[in-house]
C-alpha cells in the first residue's frame, strides 16, 4: 500500500522522478522498431480490454434492448421543452439548491480541515528532519488509512453512514468531507513537498518551533495553490451532493429523486436545469480564481501536477476576485451552517455510539454473498467491464466535441474575417455547454434513462456512466490542449509545411499524450463511480451492494467494500504504472 | 369500496400529473375531510408531556411520493391530534430507508409492508406490529401484462411458467406484494428468474410497475392488486393494453409497526392513542372516511406479530433476509 503511494507520489511530481532526470533524452535512443513495438502493445492495451469488456457487456443469446421501452425516451425528452416552471416549483427548487450548495460547502470544509492536517503528517518537508520513528508508523498507517477511505465512494459512505446517524443533516457533510479530505490531504501533501524549503528550513534552524515555522513559511506560499484546489473541490462537492440525494438527504438530489420515482419528467428536467446552473456559475467562478492566480488548472488538478505547478505558484497573489473569495468563504461557511441545519451533536449522542457499534459488529466477520465467491467475482468483472466501455464512450465524446471546445488563442486564431471567427466561437461556446450538461446531469438520471431502454445490466450503466464521464473528461482534455505549444507547429508552418500536415506532426501526438493520461487517469474514477449507477440497478459491485444493503446483509457488505478497496486500489496501480510509462 | 378507492385515487392521480392539480385537489380533500383541523397541534396535550421531540412517523414509498406526502401528511394531523403530539412525517425515498429509520430510532411508527416488517422486527427486538387494514390479512398480487405479449389470463399458480421468455419488472426489491409473494409464487411454478427475458427490473413502486408495463416497456410486472383496482378505477392511466394474467392466493402483507420504546419516549399511553384511533375510524363520518379512502381500506383492525411468520418463512426460502 505505502508502495502505491510512492508510485503516486512520484507520478505527481515531474519534477522529482530520478529515473527522469536521469535518463538521457531518450528520443536519442528510441529506434523505429522500439516505436513500433511500442505502438503495437499500446494498441493492444486500448484493444483486448474494449473487445473483452464488449463481450461481457453482450451476452450470447442474451436480450440487451428493451424495445418497449424506447418510444418512454422520446416522450420523456420531449418533456424536456416544458419543464415546470410554476412559482410553488420553483420555491421548491431554490430551497433545494440552497441546501445542496450548503452540504457542499460544508463537506468541502470537512475536506479542506482533514486535508492540511492529513498532508502535514503526510509532507516530508513539514518535519525537519528525517522524522522519528513512531511519525514514520503512523505516517504508513495513515497512506493506507487514507487510500481505503477514498476507495468508497461518497455515496456508498452516505448509506454506510445513513445507518449510524439516521437521517442527519451531517450525513452529507461527512460522506462528501471523509473520501474528499483523504484525497486532499494526499494532494496537499504531495504540494508541500513541491515548495520551496528555504524559509521552513531557515526558521527551524533559527530555533523555531514547528507548529509557527509550519505556520509561517509553508502554508502561505501554499496558501494560493490551495485556496484554488479548494474551489475546485467545491465544483466536484456540488455534483456529489447532488448524487448523495439517492439516500435521502436532502437538496436537488433528493428532490431527482422523488420527481424520478414520481415519473414527473416535467420536474426533473427543472431540476436538472438547476443542477446545470449551479454547476455552470460554481465552475465559472472556480475557473477565474485558477486563471487569476495561475496556479494549476482543472486539468492540471486532476492529474496530479498540481505539486510542479508548486514552484511558480501565487504569481499575481493580488489577484482580487481570489482575495474577495478567501474572504467570503468564512461568512458562507457560517451561513451554510444554519441553513444546512447540521449540528455536530449528532456525532458523540449515545445513540450514534451504539450504533456505530452495532454497525462495526455486523460488518465482522466479512461473510460471501449467497452466491460465494463466484458472485463476487463476477460482480468484480462485470464493474471493471463497465468502467471500460465507460471510458471508451468517454473519449468518443472527447473525439468528438473537445477539439471545438478549446478556446481560441489571441493572435492564433484560425486566419479569416469576423465571421470565421464568430463562426468558431459560437462553436466552442456550444462544445462548452454540452460537456457541461454532459457532466452535470448525474449519471443516476441518466441510468434511468439507459434503463428504459436497455435491460438492467452493465450496458445502461456503462452507457450512463460514459456520457457523465464523456463531459468529465472533454472539458479535462480540452484544457489540456490549450496548454499545448502552439510554438512548434508555427515553426513548421514558417518552414513551408502545410497547415494540416503540421498540426498532424506537431499537435497530436502531445494531444494523444493528454489525452490518454486522463483517460487513464478518469478510468481510476470512473471504477470508484460504477457503485452510482449499480445502486440505481445497472451491475457490478455496486448493484450486489445496494442488494446487500437492501436485506441489511452486513457481513457481505463487508465484503463487497473490502472488493471494491481491492479493485479501485489495482486499477489505481494499474493506471499509474501505465501513465508513467508514457511519460518515460 | 370500490366506489370509495375511485374517489380517493382520481384525486390522486390527478395530484401525479401536476402538482398545480395536486393542489387543488388536496385543498378539496383538506375542506372536505379535515374541515377546520390544519392548525398545529405541537404540545396541545400536556398529559402526556414528553421531552423526546415530534412523534416521528413514516410509510415505505410503494407509490408515487407526492401521493403519500398528502396521505400521510393527514394521517400525521390526526395522529397528532389523537397523541396530543407534534407528528412529523418524515418521506423517504426506497423502502430500506424506513427500515433503517426505524431501526435507528428515527421513526418511532411507521407503515411497513410484510417484508420490511419483517426485516425491521429482526433488527428491531421487541418491535410489534399492531394495526393492518380490514384487507391485509386476505392480500393479493396481480401478474398484468402487456397485450403485445400473447399471454392470456390463467387460474393456477402453474400457468405462471408461461411467463418464461417473456421481459418482467418487480417493483421495490424489498416489497411483498411486488417482488417476494410473486416471486414465491413463480418458484412454485417451477418458474426461475433466469428463464426470463433479460434481467428482471425493479421499478421501485407499485405506479411505476403499472406505468412500465402500460407503457409496453415490460411485458409482464408484478403489482399489488390494491394499487392496481385503485388505478383502474380511477382512469387516469391508459390501461387498454393490459390485461390481468393471474390473481396470487392471499397471503398477509402490510402493517403498522412500533418501536418497542414509544410510551417511553413519548408518553405513556402514546400506543394505545394510535390504536383507538385508527380502530375507531368509521366510515360513515366524512373525516374518518377520507383517511380509510386514501389507504383504500374499510377499517383498520388489530393484527400481531406471529401473522407475518409466512412471510419470514417465504423470505427465508428465497434467500431474501439477512
Amino acid at each position: 500500500m505505502t508502495d502505491l503511494v510512492e508510485v503516486a507520489r512520484h507520478d505527481r511530481d515531474p519534477t522529482a522522478g530520478p529515473d527522469r532526470a536521469g535518463r538521457p533524452p531518450s528520443s536519442c535512443r528510441v529506434t523505429g522498431r522500439q516505436v513500433a513495438l511500442r505502438r503495437g502493445a499500446g494498441a493492444l492495451i486500448v484493444l483486448l480490454p474494449l473487445t473483452w469488456a464488449l463481450q461481457r457487456a453482450l451476452p450470447q443469446g442474451g436480450d440487451i434492448v428493451n424495445r418497449g421501452g424506447v418510444p418512454l425516451i422520446g416522450d420523456l425528452l420531449g418533456k424536456a421543452w416544458s419543464p415546470r416552471l410554476d412559482g410553488e416549483f420553483l420555491e421548491v427548487v431554490v430551497d433545494a439548491a440552497v441546501t445542496t450548495l450548503a452540504f457542499a460547502a460544508l463537506g468541502t470544509a470537512g475536506a479542506l480541515v482533514i486535508g492540511l492536517l492529513g498532508g502535514l503528517v503526510l509532507s516530508d518537508v513539514a518535519w525537519a528532519r528525517r522524522p522519528p520513528w513512531p511519525v514514520r508508523t503512523v505516517r504508513t498507517g495513515l497512506r493506507g488509512a487514507l487510500v481505503a477511505i477514498r476507495s468508497i465512494h461518497e455515496l456508498v459512505w452516505a448509506l454506510l453512514l445513513v445507518s449510524v446517524l439516521g437521517l442527519d443533516p451531517l450525513v452529507a457533510v461527512l460522506a462528501i468531507a471523509l473520501p474528499f479530505g483523504a484525497q486532499t490531504a494526499q494532494v496537499f501533501g504531495d504540494t508541500f513537498d513541491a515548495l520551496p524549503t528555504r524559509a521552513l528550513r531557515a526558521l527551524r534552524d533559527a530555533g523555531a518551533p514547528a507548529a509557527p515555522a509550519v505556520a509561517f513559511a509553508l502554508l502561505p506560499p501554499a496558501g494560493p495553490l490551495m485556496l484554488s484546489y479548494a474551489f475546485y473541490r467545491f465544483e466536484c462537492a456540488v455534483r456529489s451532493t447532488v448524487l448523495l440525494g439517492a439516500v435521502g438527504v436532502g437538496g436537488l438530489g433528493q428532490e431527482l429523486v422523488v420527481s424520478l420515482s414520481s415519473r414527473n419528467w416535467d420536474e426533473v428536467w427543472t431540476l436538472v436545469a438547476a443542477v446545470i446552473v449551479l454547476s455552470a456559475v460554481v465552475d465559472a467562478w472556480s475557473g477565474r480564481l485558477r486563471t487569476d492566480m495561475a496556479v494549476a488548472s482543472c486539468s492540471e488538478w486532476s492529474a496530479g501536477d498540481a505539486g510542479g505547478a508548486a514552484g511558480t505558484g501565487g504569481r499575481r497573489p493580488g489577484s482580487r476576485w481570489a482575495r474577495w473569495s478567501a474572504i467570503a468563504a468564512a461568512p458562507g461557511l457560517v451561513v451554510a451552517w444554519f441553513a444546512s441545519g447540521v449540528s455536530l451533536s449528532g456525532l458523540t449522542s449515545e445513540r450514534t455510539r451504539m450504533l456505530a457499534g452495532r454497525l462495526l459488529d455486523d460488518l465482522v466477520p466479512p461473510a460471501l454473498p449467497r452466491g460465494g465467491a463466484g458472485e463476487v467475482t463476477a460482480a468484480v468483472l462485470d464493474t471493471l467491464a463497465m468502467a471500460v466501455l465507460a471510458m471508451a464512450i468517454a473519449v468518443l465524446i472527447t473525439l468528438v466535441v473537445s477539439p471545438w471546445a478549446v478556446a481560441v488563442r489571441r493572435g492564433t486564431g484560425p486566419p479569416g474575417g469576423l465571421a470565421m471567427r464568430s463562426l468558431r466561437w459560437i462553436s466552442w461556446l456550444v462544445a462548452r455547454i454540452v460537456l457541461l450538461v454532459l457532466r452535470s446531469v448525474p449519471p443516476t438520471v441518466w441510468a434511468v434513462i439507459a434503463l428504459l431502454a436497455l435491460f438492467p445490466g452493465v450496458l445502461p450503466g456503462a452507457l450512463a456512466l460514459g456520457v457523465y464521464t464523456g463531459g468529465v473528461l472533454g472539458r479535462l482534455v480540452a484544457e489540456s490542449w490549450e496548454s499545448v505549444s502552439p510554438a512548434p507547429r508555427e515553426a513548421l508552418v514558417r518552414t513551408g509545411v502545410p497547415g494540416a500536415v503540421a498540426t498532424v506532426a506537431a499537435v497530436v501526438p502531445a494531444s494523444a499524450q493528454q489525452l490518454v493520461t486522463f483517460t487513464l487517469y478518469r478510468f481510476e474514477i470512473c471504477v470508484r463511480e460504477t457503485a452510482v449507477v449499480g445502486i440505481v440497478g445497472a451491475a457490478g459491485l455496486g448493484r450486489l451492494l445496494a442488494e446487500n444493503l437492501n436485506f441489511f446483509r452486513f457481513p457481505v457488505v463487508m465484503t463487497l467494500l473490502i472488493a471494491s478497496f481491492a479493485v479501485s486500489v489495482a486499477s489505481e496501480v494499474a493506471s499509474r504504472r501505465l501513465r508513467r510509462a508514457i511519460r518515460a | 369500496m370500490t366506489r370509495t378507492i375511485a374517489t380517493s385515487t382520481s384525486i390522486t392521480r390527478l395530484a401525479t400529473s401536476r402538482r398545480g392539480l395536486f393542489v387543488g385537489a388536496s385543498g378539496l380533500v383538506l375542506l372536505a375531510a379535515c374541515g377546520n383541523d390544519d392548525s398545529s397541534p405541537s404540545g396541545a396535550g400536556g398529559d402526556t408531556a414528553s421531552n423526546a421531540g415530534p412523534l416521528p412517523i413514516s410509510a415505505i414509498p410503494d407509490q408515487d411520493p407526492e401521493v403519500l406526502n398528502r396521505l400521510y401528511g393527514d394521517v400525521a394531523a390526526r395522529f397528532a391530534e389523537a397523541t396530543g403530539l407534534e407528528v412529523t412525517y418524515t418521506p423517504v425515498t426506497e423502502y430500506p430507508a424506513v427500515v433503517r429509520g426505524f431501526e435507528v430510532g428515527d421513526l418511532a411508527i411507521a407503515w411497513m409492508g410484510g417484508l420490511t416488517g419483517v426485516q425491521a422486527a429482526q433488527r428491531v427486538a421487541g418491535a410489534t406490529a399492531f394495526a393492518q387494514r380490514n384487507i391485509d390479512a386476505e392480500f393479493t398480487s396481480l401478474f398484468i401484462a402487456t397485450r403485445k405479449s400473447g399471454l392470456s389470463p390463467f387460474d393456477d399458480v402453474d400457468g405462471l411458467s408461461r411467463l418464461a421468455g417473456h421481459s418482467l419488472t418487480f417493483g421495490s426489491e424489498t416489497s411483498t406484494s411486488g417482488r417476494l409473494m410473486p416471486q414465491y409464487f413463480m418458484d412454485q411454478a417451477g418458474l426461475s428468474i433466469d428463464d426470463l427475458k433479460g434481467q428482471p427490473g425493479f421499478s421501485g413502486s407499485h405506479d411505476a410497475t403499472i406505468e412500465a408495463v402500460a407503457s409496453g416497456s415490460f411485458e409482464v410486472g408484478a403489482v399489488n392488486e390494491q394499487v392496481y383496482t385503485a388505478t383502474v378505477d380511477a382512469g387516469e392511466v391508459d390501461l387498454s393494453d393490459v390485461v390481468v394474467l393471474f390473481r396470487t392466493p392471499p397471503y398477509y402483507d402490510y402493517h403498522w409497526l412500533a418501536r418497542p420504546d414509544v410510551d417511553e419516549v413519548y408518553g405513556a399511553g402514546t400506543l394505545d392513542k394510535v390504536k383507538d384511533l385508527l380502530f375507531g375510524l368509521d366510515p360513515s363520518v366524512p373525516d374518518d372516511a377520507a383517511i380509510l379512502d386514501l389507504f383504500g381500506a374499510e377499517s383498520f383492525v388489530p393484527t400481531e406479530n406471529s401473522n407475518y411468520d409466512q412471510i419470514r418463512d417465504v423470505a427465508e426460502e428465497l434467500d431474501l433476509l439477512a
